[in-house]
């Protein structure tokens, strides 16, 4: 009988001699390789699958309330959330797989058969064990490849975003394109734009390289937009990013060159029907084909539809309004490329006053100017003439107050504003040739000996880095724009590299 | 989270970012069993 016991033990010590590592070693295989395994199937959970069912990420990045209606860029934010959240799903997958041994281990012991399974459990213990620190290494190493992928991406994301933005701020600079708003007359950094999506209205005030987009942005209504203006982002419908003004920009701002045109004078000095005079050449020339000139915008286009009828008429243009001016945008497609146009007419008031001509912050944009005087309105002119010409000219003549104080005045406001006059150029533009003639032609001469602006003309000298006279016709002669004006126009816009024909149309 | 527009607009990036990250972790497994 003794041997039969002692035959049962052997044999019972044999199987747990082989039972135990070989549980031991199963154990560990799969707790070594299924921990990683879990893992990766939780990133796959996060990052794939996407289930409805998965538990909610621990936090979730949200951009201010007041910032741009777009999706943040995924590697702005969202990729480091996912990260967090993968390492949580994979920590309850490596869990899950945890619990369940040590539930078959418990299992083991409570069977009745215990005496064949517990040691089973004891090398599913040992082999838990070992397989727990090499699966947990394995898991961890995942999860440090993850990382620094996402920390990688992270980082190369990010300098493309920063090297694109500066390359579009370095074209931008390289091709002179510096953008104002024709209503608020504030320097435009970057065009905001309104999402092209059908039926979606939101506006996106910085659509440049960032937290919200490389190469594209999405809007929040989920349609794709383009960031920079190397892109293509121009085709959107552009406005103006200055909170308060926000007008539409109809322009495509950012395309081409801009030039600051400001005209200035005293009440009646004839700036609108000058600008009226230099639209109609402009788009003559345009007809005529040697020259492309387009109205820019729709208000332009209201506005300024109707200033060769104007001039063919003779009638004379409405009065301007006191009220802040928008600027007319006229884009000029030349040999030598595009230019954006913004000619600003202000009334005549808004030069005699400090406030008022503070008011209009386009003159601290401008690198040309048009100063604008009726000689008419010159007291001492006006009284040399004799007195049957001054009766036919009576109706003509503006009663403003000298042209001398609203040059002094805007001119002083002009510093005021930083810009250094002695890089700037000046037209002085004596208006009525048609109706006054000067002598010799020299322009400058007359205005001292005849009008005795003499002072003024100094002073305009002096202050300027380049000052040029001209007198002026604004009306159509044989058909066309004044001749005058033609020459007006070439200089005004010689230096800004605009192709103009010659001749008059 | 479950944002419809950020489950769309994120798709590609995240099944990119999962790529590299196995693709590495398997070519890590293989490099550490041939050497």
């Amino acid at each position: 009988m003794w041997f039969i016991y002692l035959l049962l033990a052997f044999l019972y010590i044999t199987f747990v001699i082989f039972v135990v590592p070989l549980v031991a070693l199963c154990a560990a295989l799969a707790y070594g390789i299924g921990l990683p395994v879990a893992y990766v199937a939780g990133l796959g959970q996060v990052l794939v699958v996407r289930s409805p069912r998965m538990r909610e990420p621990p936090r979730w990045p949200r951009p201010p309330q007041d910032d741009d209606p777009a999706v943040p860029q995924y590697f702005y934010g969202p990729a480091m959330a996912d990260a967090e959240h993968a390492i949580r799903v994979g920590l309850d997958n490596c869990l899950w797989l945890w619990r369940r041994g040590v539930a078959a281990v418990q299992a083991s012991f409570e069977f009745d058969q215990a005496l064949i399974t517990a040691p089973a459990g004891v090398g599913g213990i040992a082999g838990m064990g070992v397989g727990l620190v090499l699966g947990a290494a394995g898991a961890a190493a995942c999860a440090l490849v993850h990382m620094l992928v996402v920390g990688v991406a992270t980082a190369g994301v990010r300098a493309t975003g920063f090297a694109l933005r500066g390359l579009d701020s370095a074209l931008l600079r390289v091709r002179n394109v510096r953008m104002v708003c024709p209503s608020c007359f504030e320097r435009v950094p970057y065009p905001a734009y309104a999402c092209p999506g059908r039926l979606c209205a939101l506006r996106h005030r910085d659509v440049r390289p960032g937290r919200y987009g490389i190469v594209s942005r999405w809007c929040r209504c989920g349609t794709r937009m383009n960031t920079l203006l190397l892109f293509g982002s121009s085709r959107m419908a552009a406005f103006c990013p200055h909170r308060g003004c926000e007008r539409s920009l109809e322009h495509r701002p950012g395309e081409a060159p801009e030039i600051v045109l400001p005209f200035f004078g005293a009440t009646g000095a004839g700036k609108t029907r000058l600008v009226f005079s230099m639209v109609t050449l402009l788009r003559r020339w345009s007809e005529n084909g040697g020259l492309g000139a387009e109205f820019a915008d729709s208000s332009t286009a209201g506005r300024l539809d109707i200033a060769g009828d104007v001039l063919r008429s003779g009638r004379a243009t409405d009065k301007t309004a006191i009220a802040l001016p928008r600027g007319h945008v006229i884009r000029l497609v030349s040999a030598k490329g595009t230019r954006i146009l913004h000619l600003f007419d202000a009334a005549g008031e808004r030069f005699y006053r400090t406030d008022r001509t503070q008011e209009l912050a386009y003159l601290g944009k401008a690198r040309t100017f048009v100063l604008v005087i009726d000689p008419l309105s010159v007291e001492a002119f006006w009284d040399r003439l004799p007195e049957d010409r001054r009766a036919e000219l009576d109706a003509l003549r503006s009663n403003a107050p000298s042209p001398d104080l609203a040059y002094q005045q805007t001119h002083q406001e002009i510093e005021a504003m930083g810009v250094r006059l002695t890089r700037c150029r000046l037209a002085v533009v004596f208006s009525r040739a048609d109706v006054v003639a000067a002598a010799d032609g020299d322009v400058a001469r007359w205005a001292r000996d005849e009008l005795g602006l003499g002072n003024m003309i100094r002073s305009t000298r002096q202050n300027f880095g380049e000052t040029r006279f001209f007198h002026t016709a604004a009306v159509m002669e044989g058909g066309g724009v004044h001749e005058s004006v033609a020459a007006l126009t070439r200089w005004v816009l010689a230096r800004d590299g605009v192709d103009l024909p010659g001749g008059t149309p | 989270m479950n944002d419809p527009v950020e489950e769309h607009a994120y798709r590609r990036h995240r099944r990119v970012v999962f790529a590299a990250t196995l693709i590495l972790v398997l070519g890590a497994l293989v490099a550490v069993f041939v050497l």
